[in-house]
Parts: structure tokens; sequence; C-alpha cells
């Protein structure tokens, strides 16, 4: 059958039909048209030499709810199942946005849709009496609910070992284990130390969280891994033990990229990721900027790191200043009496001649240079610095390279929505200008809650599991770990 | 029924419940992460059982190329876990030693960084090790046969339910390493001169 | 052989002129301070060996493996924060069937290559110009020469 969604240069053929079907109650050509142009609503038409059905659905995002607003068949193409096949495409599509239930109202004496509705799942749950008018018919209030899957997903691409647990678009669990700790007396993330405190970390970090969301492995439906980019040896632990959990009870396994797991973790904020968005994903190992249009199959990366991650930089620069690791809180606490406009350091990537090959590409390694030159060279003259100016000046250089180049990305693509990722996010600096910035330039952005934004396995179960909303096949039980996993490649087969 | 899995060389799995009824290994010393699942899908297929017929599973311990071990050990962790059954860890060596009848027996196996794992059974109880040495350091072992260890699923299965029947602990489920992770932890760099 | 670095695109040129020499089972140690263009060099040999996924600093990871359309995977190591060759070891690649390089790489190959390809990037001035000095050891490279560069 041959669907495809309703624009309003469909509006006449739908008000014909409209016409024909509801002569009573049929809808004015405004309320259809505002109907058919609301980005909450989701209408579909069959065509067939003509249109000869259609149907719409509303989510309110957020709500975990969807509503049947309408379904008519020409009078000529009834007893072909062409409502029921409308109507399942409707619920495919409510389920794929996470709601949990679905209503509609249906008159009393529409006994054939009453037993339709019914055959897909609907119970009767209210009538409201007198509903339709002017013909003073009673409304039957239907409800189906559909049930989401419960998906677990873990994340071990660098230090942190994730599990987290969904149900749909809903967060029931984020455990987090993380070996900072260990790895700060070498300045940095050391894989083999790292690796080793997954292996130990998998058991009790997915225990706190089956108790966290009260579920037991059995009751899971699917398995979600994150499988790259990140360090090899730690993204194989969570590898090796995802692929156990899916084989022990039999479940499939999908397998997730984890910068795309970033900007789906908002799903979880507020029940859905408004698209199309910039998503600006900011780490120790990771700075790249997305323009995403469609969470499962397109995101582009705009431009990334040609050098060091800003996370990094925090660390280097913190080291030259003479102060442990992470670097990041460290130069936080040390910038905050200190003036970011004291020197100026280089914004990488940001000169005219950049700006062909390298537009939205972040280079991290010259402003580091520059900072341990300013400061070596103080000391070789002899002369004092103030380490909370370098510190809040060097943080200010690295907020305005990152945010000048996303919101210069927004205003090219035309997407008046920022997303921020990552662990950096902390950063309080780079949160206050990121409003500031935003808020001049009427540009939304949406930061998550620190747990769902620095790596977590709860962003990984929710990117599984839109998958298995949607419809897609799981992932083989031969995939291994992908380092530099591209952002075009969101599930690996 | 046990499921026994063992990642010190190549990926092996095997299926056992007195003897080995099945086992799928790829010798492939890489390559654990894409062949553990497939490893262990393919050892229950051929061996006729399902996931919920297992009751136990043993992983090898190491010693051995920590990249690789780690992947093992993880998915039968997991794999335990999720069912709700015990789990029990082998030390490979003596894995290997159970299925020779050297009297005196000295296995060895590569450790990295030039260096050989070592252990020294004699009349199948272990007297040496393990440990970590010199391959040069070998030759100071008089009178033991030396022979080149490679574990596989079926050597940890049986030497499992051999150590079980005689009541042995096999709760230590922390992997071998025999090493310290041993990153030295650098100055900083200099930008000029 | 030397060659006379007038700047970053010039850098990039000569890792795409290193990257057609490169084999599997190759080891190419680069040596230079802070900023000396190590990864600029690298980025080079990976866009001449088709790297998949961006060439970046891996001092936060140690290493970064790429796989390219040459044939063998691209080891980008940076031996930064590595206390000793051993350590480079744990890193457990796959050497063979590899094509490794290392920043920071100092002397690390004591035990771990027979034959490697030593870059040595010299900065003695402010500006862009750098000195880059190339030089095979051990069997492999007898013989071998780079395709003159200025």
């Amino acid at each position: 059958m041959d669907f495809r969604g309703l624009t309003v240069d469909d509006l006449s053929s739908v008000m014909e039909l409209e016409s024909s079907v509801f002569v009573s109650d049929a809808w004015s050509s405004e309320s259809m048209r505002s109907e058919i142009e609301s980005p909450n609503n989701f209408y579909l038409g069959l065509f067939e030499d003509g249109l000869i059905g259609y149907a719409g659905l509303s989510t309110i995002p957020g709500s975990f709810s969807s509503d049947i607003q309408t379904i008519a068949v020409s009078s000529a193409a009834r007893g072909r199942g062409i409502g029921r096949a409308l109507m399942q495409e409707l619920l495919r599509k409510a389920k794929a946005q996470g709601s949990e239930q679905v209503l509609l109202e249906v008159r009393i004496d529409n006994e054939v849709a009453i037993s339709l509705y019914a055959s897909l799942g609907f119970e009767r749950i209210d009538v409201r009496k007198r509903y339709y008018q002017p013909d003073n018919v009673d409304a039957v209030i239907m409800r189906l609910r559909i049930t989401q899957p419960l998906v677990l997903g873990i994340e071990s691409t660098c230090d942190e070992t994730g599990v987290g647990i969904v149900r749909g678009n809903r967060l029931l669990a984020n455990a987090l284990h993380s070996s900072m700790d260990e790895h700060s007396k070498y300045g940095g993330v050391v894989p083999e130390v790292a690796a080793r405190a997954h292996l130990e970390a998998i058991a009790p970090t997915l225990n706190k969280a089956l108790a966290e969301a009260g579920v037991q492995m059995k009751d899971i439906d699917a398995i979600a891994v994150a499988n790259g980019p990140g360090l090899a040896g730690a993204l194989m632990v969570g590898i090796g033990a995802a692929k156990g959990l899916a084989l022990a009870n039999d479940k499939p396994i999908y397998a997730v990229n984890h910068l795309i797991g970033h900007v789906g973790a908002d799903v979880l904020e507020r029940g859905y990721v408004q698209l199309p968005t910039i998503a600006l994903l900011v780490s120790g190992g990771h700075t790249s900027l997305l323009l995403v249009r469609d969470l499962l199959g397109d995101a582009v990366l705009l431009g990334e790191t040609i050098d060091d991650a800003a996370g990094e930089a925090f660390d280097k620069v913190a080291r030259v200043l003479g102060l442990p690791y992470p670097g990041g809180p460290q130069i936080d606490k040390l910038a905050a009496t200190g003036d970011p406009k004291a020197i100026r350091f280089p914004r990488g990537l940001s000169l005219p001649k950049d700006m062909e090959k390298h537009r939205y590409d972040f280079s991290f390694s010259g402003l580091k240079t520059a900072v341990a030159r300013y400061v070596e060279k103080a000391e070789a003259d002899g002369e004092t610095i103030n380490p909370a100016d370098v510190a809040a000046s060097f943080r200010e250089a690295v907020v305005d390279v990152l945010l000048t180049k996303a919101l210069n990305a927004c205003a090219e693509f035309g997407v008046d929505r920022l997303l921020l990722g990552g662990g950096v996010v902390a950063n309080a600096r780079l949160r206050e200008v990121a409003q500031q910035r935003c808020e001049a330039a009427g540009i939304e952005l949406r930061i998550p809650r620190f747990s769902l934004c620095t790596d977590n396995g709860a962003m990984i179960a929710s990117l599984g599991a839109q998958l298995v909303m949607s419809g897609h096949a799981p992932s083989s039980l031969g995939f291994g770990a992908e380092s530099t996993l591209e952002v075009t490649v969101v599930q690996s087969p | 029924m046990l499921l026994a899995i063992d990642t010190s060389a190549g990926t092996s799995v095997a299926v056992l419940n007195t003897n080995v009824l099945a086992m799928a290994t790829f010798d492939d010393p890489f390559g654990h992460a894409e062949n553990v699942g497939i490893a262990i899908a393919e050892a229950m297929t051929k061996a006729g059982v399902t996931a919920s017929e297992i009751t136990a599973v043993a992983i090898g311990r190491g010693p051995a190329p920590y990249t690789g071990l780690r992947v093992g050990m993880a998915a039968g962790l997991a794999f335990a876990q999720a069912r709700g059954i015990p789990t029990y860890g082998v030390m490979v060596l003596d894995a290997v030693a159970h299925s020779m009848s050297t009297p005196k027996l000295l296995l060895h196996a590569d450790a990295k960084r030039k260096e050989v794992f070592v252990a020294g059974y004699e009349s199948g109880v272990r007297t040496f090790g393990p440990a970590v040495m010199q391959p040069e350091e070998l030759e100071s072992f008089a009178g033991y046969e030396k022979v080149q260890a490679v574990c596989d699923a079926s050597m940890v299965g049986l030497f499992t339910l051999d150590q079980l029947a005689k009541g042995a602990d096999l709760n230590d489920l922390s992997a071998l390493y025999l090493r310290s992770p041993d990153v030295s932890p650098s100055p900083g760099k200099r930008v000029s001169g | 052989m030397r060659f006379q670095i007038a700047d970053p695109e010039q850098m990039n040129e000569l890792g795409i002129k290193i990257a057609a020499e490169l084999q599997a089972g190759d080891l190419v140690l680069l040596n230079g301070p802070l900023g000396a263009g190590k990864t600029t060099l690298t980025r080079g040999i990976g866009e001449g060996l088709g790297a998949q996924g961006t060439v970046q600093s891996p001092t936060f990871v140690l290493a970064r493996t790429h796989k390219t359309t040459r044939g063998p995977k691209l080891v980008h190591v940076d031996a930064y924060r590595l206390g000793s060759a051993m350590e480079l070891d744990d890193l457990d690649i796959n050497f063979p069937q590899s094509i490794v390089v290392v920043e920071w790489a100092r002397d690390y190959v004591d035990g771990i290559a027979d034959s490697w390809l030593a870059v040595e990037i010299d900065r003695s001035s402010e500006d862009e110009q750098r000195l880059v000095s190339i030089q095979g050891f051990g069997a492999r490279w007898q013989g071998v020469e780079l395709a003159a560069g200025n």
C-alpha cells in the first residue's frame, strides 16, 4: 500500500474526502490545515488514483501518550482492510515515539470502527455523553496500552563503567563506576588501568542498575552496548559482558555508537529529543560538532578536534600550572578569581585560511603550547604571573572557540537548536556563555542533567531502545570494538 | 551442564556435562571480542543445549595476554550473572597440566613484554608458580619437561569438573595478571628549548 | 634524509610521502618537542593510507586504531605518558598486521622491533619552519629512499 505523509499541499484532496465521510461533523479547512502543519502531529494518506484514506496521530512531546485524531476511508474503498492498515501505521509511529498509550474517541453507534479498534487491542475506558454534535451521539473513549521495551545498556568506552536501564523513553536506572581515582596518579587515562577496572566493575554496576530499576535480567527485552568510538581494550570488556548477557537469556543485542548515544541522552531528560539539532560533544577524549536530523539515520560530523580534545587541553594546561588531574575542575577553581580578558590566547582554526578546510574543526594544541610558552617565558624572564588570570584566559579561549563554531553551525544550517553533551559540560563557564550566546541568537539550548551528559549506560540503553522501538533488526554476534567509529554508523551490524 | 569459556590464547568455548559435549574454538590470538559471542552460540548449538540448560559457568582466569583474557572473563561472568548460576574460575596452566600426564612438567606461555608465564608441576601437583619470568630463566629448571601451554575451553571445563568433585574452592574470579599496569608517571614536557 | 618544512601543509604532504613507503609491520618513531608537528605529520600519514576517522592526539587514550583503505590498521600511539618500551607492549598492538606510529617515542624500541623509521622534528625558530630528519634502522629500511623532498 502506498502510504505517504501528508502536507498542506494535500489539503484540498483531504477536505474532499473529509466532507464526504464526515457529513455533519467534518472539520473546517482551517482546522485541517493546522492539524497537518502541527509539528506534534503525524498525518498519513493512502493514494490509489487519488486519496482514498487518511489518518492522523498527535503526540505531545514528553507526555508518553498519543491520540488518534482522525481516520477516514472513502466509501468506495471500504472492506479492503485500509482502515486497519492506516491504524497500524499510526500505532507503529506512536510506538517509535515512546508513547505508552494511544487514546481515541469514536461514536458509540459506529460498531464497525469500535470492533476494528478492539481487534487492535483498544479497550473502552469511558463514555462522553452527547459528545458528537449536532447528532447528539455519545463518544466512547478507548485506550491501547503500549508496552515499551525494557532495554539494558552498557558503556565502557573510557574510564567509566556504566549500566543503564530504560523502558522506552523512560529512565529506570543509571549506575556508574568511575576509575578516575585510580588514574589521577598517571595524569590521564591508562587503557590497561581502565580495562582492569571495567572487568571488576561490571558485575556490581549491573546489580546496582537492576536494583535501581526494580527488574531482573529475565525481564530485559534487549541488550545495548557502546562498541565505539573509544579505547579498544575498555570497549572489549563491555562487549564481552553484553554478549554474555544477551546469550544467557536469548535476547537480541544492539551495538551502538557512543557519540550518538550522547545526542540521544536528551530523550531521557524530557521524553523526546527535538530534531534537527546541532550537537556539541566535549569530553576528555572527544570534541565533536554534529548536525543531527534523525537520531537513527542522519547524523553528520561537521567537525572535530584535529589534535587534543578540549578536556585533554584542560588536563595539560592544569599540569603546566602545577595542578593535579583531572584538570577541568582544577582550572575552574583557579579561574574563579581570574580575569578572562587578561591574556588573549589563540582560538585554534579560526583564521580566514582555516574556514575552507577546517571550518568546524577544533585545535587546542596551539592554545596549550601558547599557555605553556607564556608561563615558561615568564619564569625565564623572572616575572611573576597571575595563575588565576592564566587559567581564566585559557578557559575563555576554549569556551569561545567551542561556542563560536557551534553557533556558526546553527546559523549556516538554519538549525535553531544546540545540544551540549560530554563531561566538559560540567564547566560552569561553558554553560554560562552558552546560555548567554544562545539567548542572544534565539537558539534553544539543551543541556541534559550532568549524569546523562558524562559517559553513562542509560544513554546507551536509550539509543538501543530507539532502535528496538522503530523496528530495527538487532546486531549480529560478530561485531567488535571500533575505536574510531564514524557518526554515520549508529548501529554496527 | 557446564559452559566453559577461555580466551587465554584464541577464543574457545565448550559445553560439558561429565564430558565435553561440544567445543567451538577460534585460533586467532586477536579478535576475541568479535568471536566470543559466536563461539558461545556455536558450542551450545553443537551440544544441542539452550542457555536455560546451562547450570554453571567456568572461566579461565589467566595468566594470559590481558586484553583477550578479559573478553572471555567478562562474557562468562555476565552470562552466569544473567542466569543466576555460579561461576568457577581456574588458572589456565593448571587446566593444561591436568590434561597431560607428564611427571615433571614446566608449562610456559607468552606473557608479552618478551617475558613468559610459567608454572611447574610434579605428578600433577603444582610446585611452582604461576610467575612471570625471562625465557632464559627456564633453563634453570632441571629435569622438567618444558612445554608451551595452549589452553582451550575443554581443558578449563574438565579441570573445573575434576576440582569441583574434589571439593576445591574455585570462587576466586579475579584475573591473574601477575603484573601491575606499571605505567610510570612522567614529568611535564617543555615547549621551548 | 632531511626535509625543510615551511608550514603545516608541507608537513602534511611529507606525511603522505612517508605513507607511500609504509607497509604492514612497520614502526615509525616520531620525536620532537611540544607543538613540533608530530600529530600533523601523522595526519598526513593517515591521509596517505586512507585512514578512517580523524587522526587526533592520542595523549588521552595512549593509542588510537584506524582502519585504512590501504589494508593494514594504522595504530597511532602517544608515548608521552608511557615510562618504558614494555608499556608499549601492554597496549596489545597487533604489530605484524599494523602500521604503528609512535609520538614521543624517544628510544622506545629496545626489545620491541628490529627495524624502525626514526623521524626527528626540529623546531629551532618561533615560526612555522621545521627541519625533519628521517633515518631507517634495521634490515627493513636498508636501501629505501623516500622520494626527494625539496
